[in-house]
């Protein structure tokens, strides 16, 4: 009877197998799940693990490795923790289930670089540490065990791929000085004190803008916020009509903000973007008594395009745009030297 | 007025369709895909199947079509070239011009520039090349009404010369051609192109050598100006252009151009680069200085140029350029120009050019308007 009944268990649990295989090759991989839900046979769980990944539940898959591990090689595991903690270079399994053992490790380094690999830009950097330190250590215990070693590698090179990928988005501070040719210009207006005459005077700058920024940058994209101050010259001159005046060389002083954000399409080394300007300036342009010029000082808002050219720590940048009520365009040309 | 646009028009007008900027690619030598080893002329089998294939967009094209088969049809009207030997092609530009762009005064103006049909004949597997061209130039706004019997030419012939090629390193080619000097930008409003007498119509006869090898490419030329030419205004001298090669990133070199005619002596020096910065996405640039001697008075008038331009590979067959230009003749006076643009090849043979020119002059006496040009071109080959 008894060996009617074992023989019987036999005979079903290798039909159930068998089935949990047909299901799986059949990429039913729910019903894997459901079939063998609650089960605590390896088989069975090893087949859900499988079939979990299938699905995308990488985290349960990983559960049931461990719970694996931890059920059938407590001793194994703990020799091989102790390896990791000594730095030894190869470990020697002392067990006759040593390839299932091999064959677990080996899926959880590839179901964690799965899941690192999975993480998006969104994660916290906590998290994409973490994670990536768990893959790296089943990675190890790989590399630890002769004849894996190259499977090792394979994940190894995944991982960090990723982790170069991830970090390529990471976004770096940077302190820069910055120097460059900047050019704007206006219409002032100029007229007689007692209002018989009246004109617009054209007025070109141009001058030396240096200051200091900071940058948050990424491979792909950067934000920068700047200030420099000018040192310049203009010239105003109107010479047709009755009311003419002629001035140049005039000494201009101010200064000028940026703020914006650069994109780099193909590679880090070139950006290209808008930036927000706040220009303010002050003129002391000679004009006859009787006669007044306005505005000699004024704060003006802008919008240019910008492009950065990086050479290692040294960048040239020109910036193409319009200040809001100046006459024409504004643009400048420099270099920034990043601290 | 009139005579101005006509003048812009003539400097924008460019012939060539595969650019210095495509060192973005990785090409940093233009006889990969020329048959002239500086650039200019009709591009090579190579060149024609590299346009069609990495460079235009594929807007028009079924997912299914290969890139093989875009460069098998990349040939003369489409078609796969018959034999080894005989490549024909046509080149059209068509400029629509709006000076004083946005103001009230703003005019237009549409010109065909040029029509060019282009023969080049090899043999021996291209060591020895003939090319020749013939084409078409637009009746200068000026004479369009006159009333002189003054006959008008509209016919111009750009490029013609043979080129032996022994070996790959080492070329000789003799004829009319571009002077060999600086990068061949297509913007022939340029000032390191007009400032230099570079221009679209600047060739010359003359006998070039083209040696490249190792990390160096080299052009030595000797010429007499163009016979076309009244022969006090013909100007002979020798030019050479030296570019050291960093791996397939770019190039840096210099140029050295002297020459003298019965009237005007011109010696020339220029340092420029050109340089890959990412898939398609380039930056180059030319810094130089013009020295003109009026011989008769012996008098030298000094100009310095500069140009940087940054090309960015936005999408497959779309180009954000960037261009800024600097130009201080002898006075004190000093211009920038920023030449913003976009470039798309939106299938293979068709190409527009969007491109809007600031120049600001900076005189010490002065303050004077901005002037501001849109240019759209189309150009088409075949």
């Amino acid at each position: 009877m008894v060996l009617k009944i074992l023989l019987l268990f036999i005979f079903s649990s290798s039909l159930f197998a068998q089935n949990l295989e047909y299901l799986y090759r059949m990429e039913k991989y729910e019903d894997v799940v459901l079939e063998t839900d609650g089960s605590e046979e390896t088989q069975d769980l090893e087949y859900q693990a499988l079939a979990l990944e299938r699905t995308g539940n990488l985290n349960a898959a990983i559960n049931i490795y461990l719970k694996l591990i931890k059920k059938e090689f407590a001793e194994e595991n703990k020799i091989i923790i102790n390896a990791i903690k000594e730095k030894s270079s190869t470990i020697e399994l002392q067990t006759d289930k040593t390839e299932t053992l091999i064959y677990y490790f080996g899926n959880l380094a590839n179901l964690f670089t799965k899941k690192y690999q999975s993480f998006n830009r969104g994660m916290s950097k906590r998290k994409l540490r973490a994670l990536y330190k768990r893959a790296y250590l089943f990675i190890s215990i790989l590399k630890l065990i002769d004849d894996y070693g190259s499977e090792a590698d394979i994940l190894l090179a995944k991982l960090n791929k990723k982790r170069d990928e991830m970090s390529a988005y990471e976004l770096k501070s940077n302190n820069y000085i910055t120097s460059s040719i900047i050019s704007w210009q206006d219409k002032m207006n100029f007229a007689y004190k007692d209002g018989r005459d009246k004109s617009k005077i054209l007025n070109t700058s141009y001058g030396n803008c240096t200051g200091y920024g900071k940058v948050w940058k990424s491979d792909h994209r950067e934000y920068f916020i700047d200030g420099c101050f000018i040192l310049g010259f203009s010239t105003i001159s109107k010479i047709s009509g009755d009311l003419q005046l002629s001035d140049s060389r005039v000494s201009v002083t101010g200064g000028l903000f940026n703020i914006g954000t650069l994109f780099s399409l193909k590679s880090p080394d070139l950006a290209i973007g808008p930036s927000f300007n706040i220009l303010s300036v002050k003129g002391n342009w000679d004009y006859p008594d009787d006669t007044e010029l306005s505005p000699t000082q004024y704060t003006r808002y802008g919008l240019t395009f910008n492009t950065k050219w990086y050479l290692k720590r040294l960048a040239v940048i020109s910036s193409f745009g319009r200040i809001f009520k100046n006459e024409s365009v504004f643009f400048g040309v420099g270099i920034i030297y990043n601290l | 007025m009139k005579q101005l646009i006509f003048l812009i028009l003539l400097l924008a007008c460019t012939r060539v369709f595969s650019y210095p900027h495509f060192v973005g690619y990785g090409y940093t030598s233009c006889v990969t895909c020329h048959y002239n080893p500086f650039g200019n002329g009709p591009l090579n089998d190579y060149g024609r199947a590299l346009s069609a294939t990495a460079i235009s967009a594929r807007w028009f094209k079924e997912e299914y079509v290969s890139e093989d088969e875009i460069a098998n049809k990349s040939g003369f009207f489409y078609n796969q070239p018959e034999n080894s030997w005989f490549r024909p092609s046509f080149d059209y530009r068509g400029l629509l011009i709006k000076k004083d762009f946005g103001r009230d005064n703003q005019s237009t103006a549409y010109i065909d520039m040029m029509a060019d049909l282009n023969l080049v004949m090899k043999f021996f597997s291209d060591r020895l090349i003939f090319s020749g061209s013939i084409g078409y130039i637009p009746t200068p706004k000026a004479l369009e009404n006159s009333t002189d019997d003054e006959e008008v030419i509209n016919y111009i012939s750009r490029e013609a010369y043979v080129g032996i090629r022994p070996f790959a390193s080492i070329g000789l080619y003799a004829g009319l051609m571009d002077k060999v000097y600086g990068v061949r930008i297509p913007e022939h409003v340029a000032y390191s192109r007009s400032i230099t007498n570079l221009s679209h119509n600047d060739q010359s006869v003359g006998v070039q050598i083209h040696y490249v090898k190792n990390m160096f490419e080299i052009g030595l030329n000797s010429f007499i100006g163009n016979t076309v030419q009244d022969e006090s205004l013909r100007q002979q001298g020798n030019s050479a252009k030296i570019d050291y090669l960093i791996s397939n990133k770019g190039s840096v070199g210099v140029s050295v151009l002297k020459s003298k005619s019965e009237f005007l002596d011109i010696y020339m020096n220029a340092f420029h680069f050109k340089t890959s910065v990412g898939k398609g996405t380039s930056v180059l640039g030319e810094f130089g200085e013009v020295k003109k001697t009026a011989v008769q008075k012996s008098e030298i008038d000094t100009t310095s140029y500069a140009l940087a331009q940054a090309n960015v590979n936005l999408d497959r067959g779309i180009f954000l350029i960037n261009t800024v230009e600097y130009l201080k003749e002898t006075s004190n006076d000093f211009r920038f120009r920023f030449g913003p643009g976009l470039q798309v090849f939106p299938a293979q043979r068709v190409e527009f050019r969007f491109d809007l020119y600031n120049t600001r002059t900076f005189s010490e006496d002065f303050a004077t308007k901005d002037t501001i040009d849109f240019l759209t071109q189309l150009h088409l080959w075949f």
